[in-house]
């Protein structure tokens, strides 16, 4: 097992020594600077839509009293027409 | 303090630059460790890529709390971050085939091509071990770190790390025995 061992230690050795010089390519700093330039740029959009979210229940609320406004106008609008329906059908000659 | 703690401590205090320093001061290393795990240098560029954006914004969210060195905690990054790309691919099936040719500059005295099989032969023998024994066997045998650096690296114990390493060792030799 011992000799074993050995080999299996030996092979990795080999094999670091053979993969020692290896590291990135020349442009990858510059890759990863573009990605945290990218990363700041999509941060800055997710502090833009704080703000946005902080309002939007009020914002949900200002839509829900319009359409109850709107729902109220529409009925008295229809209110003032049967009026108007009404007095047409009492102008019979 | 250690320089790249100081690195980190400008980056901190508002230096940006500070990191570019960072990423090239430690970059060959994480690009090599990671390249070993997977046994190629364009997924372990792209892994370290990744690993340095969520760095990034760790350190502005506050999230390094200082208790490991920084290096150690870029390695954690990477590792796991490794062991993740390796799981997405063995559920994708084989890599893509990609040209190392580029992907590995020619060293010193030993030709590109070399270092190229190397990878692949690690990559390859290393496969079949559960990626947590891959990462301790890599950062112990083929980057002889001290077993105390890799416990913090992957967040366990010295004893489950030697565990691990006896596993692997066992792993690979009862393969070896039934090939």
């Amino acid at each position: 097992m011992k000799d074993q061992d050995e080999d299996i230690d030996r092979r990795l050795d080999r094999l670091a020594r053979a993969t020692e010089g290896i590291g990135p390519r020349p442009d990858f700093s510059a890759r990863v600077a573009r990605a945290i330039e990218g990363e700041q740029r999509g941060g800055l959009l997710v502090e833009l839509g704080r703000p946005a979210r902080r309002i939007l229940p009020a914002l949900a609320l200002a839509a829900a009293v319009s359409l109850v406004w709107a729902v109220e106008s529409d009925q008295a609008f229809d209110d003032a027409l049967s009026v108007y329906a009404d007095e047409t059908v009492e102008l019979e000659w | 303090m250690s320089n790249l703690e100081g690195v980190v401590e400008r980056f901190l205090k508002g230096d940006a630059a500070a990191f570019q320093e960072l990423v090239n001061a430690t970059s060959t290393r994480l690009v090599r460790l990671s390249a070993r795990m997977l046994g190629n240098v364009a997924d372990a560029e792209d892994v370290v890529q990744e690993a340095y954006v969520k760095a990034y914004r760790s350190l502005l969210d506050g999230q390094f709390d200082r208790r490991a060195k920084i290096e150690t905690w870029l390695y954690r990054i990477v590792v796991n971050a490794t062991i993740d790309a390796r799981r997405k691919r063995t559920r994708r099936g084989p890599a893509v085939v990609i040209d190392e040719e580029t992907a590995i500059p020619a060293q010193e005295g030993q030709p590109a091509g070399e270092a190229r099989r190397a990878l692949t032969e690690l990559a390859d023998w290393l496969d079949d071990l559960p990626p947590d024994q891959q990462a301790v066997l890599v950062l112990k045998a083929v980057e002889g770190r001290e077993s105390a650096e890799i416990a913090e690296i992957l967040g366990c114990s010295e004893g489950a790390v030697e565990q691990r390493l006896v596993r692997a060792r066992a792993t690979l030799r009862q393969r070896r025995n039934d090939s």
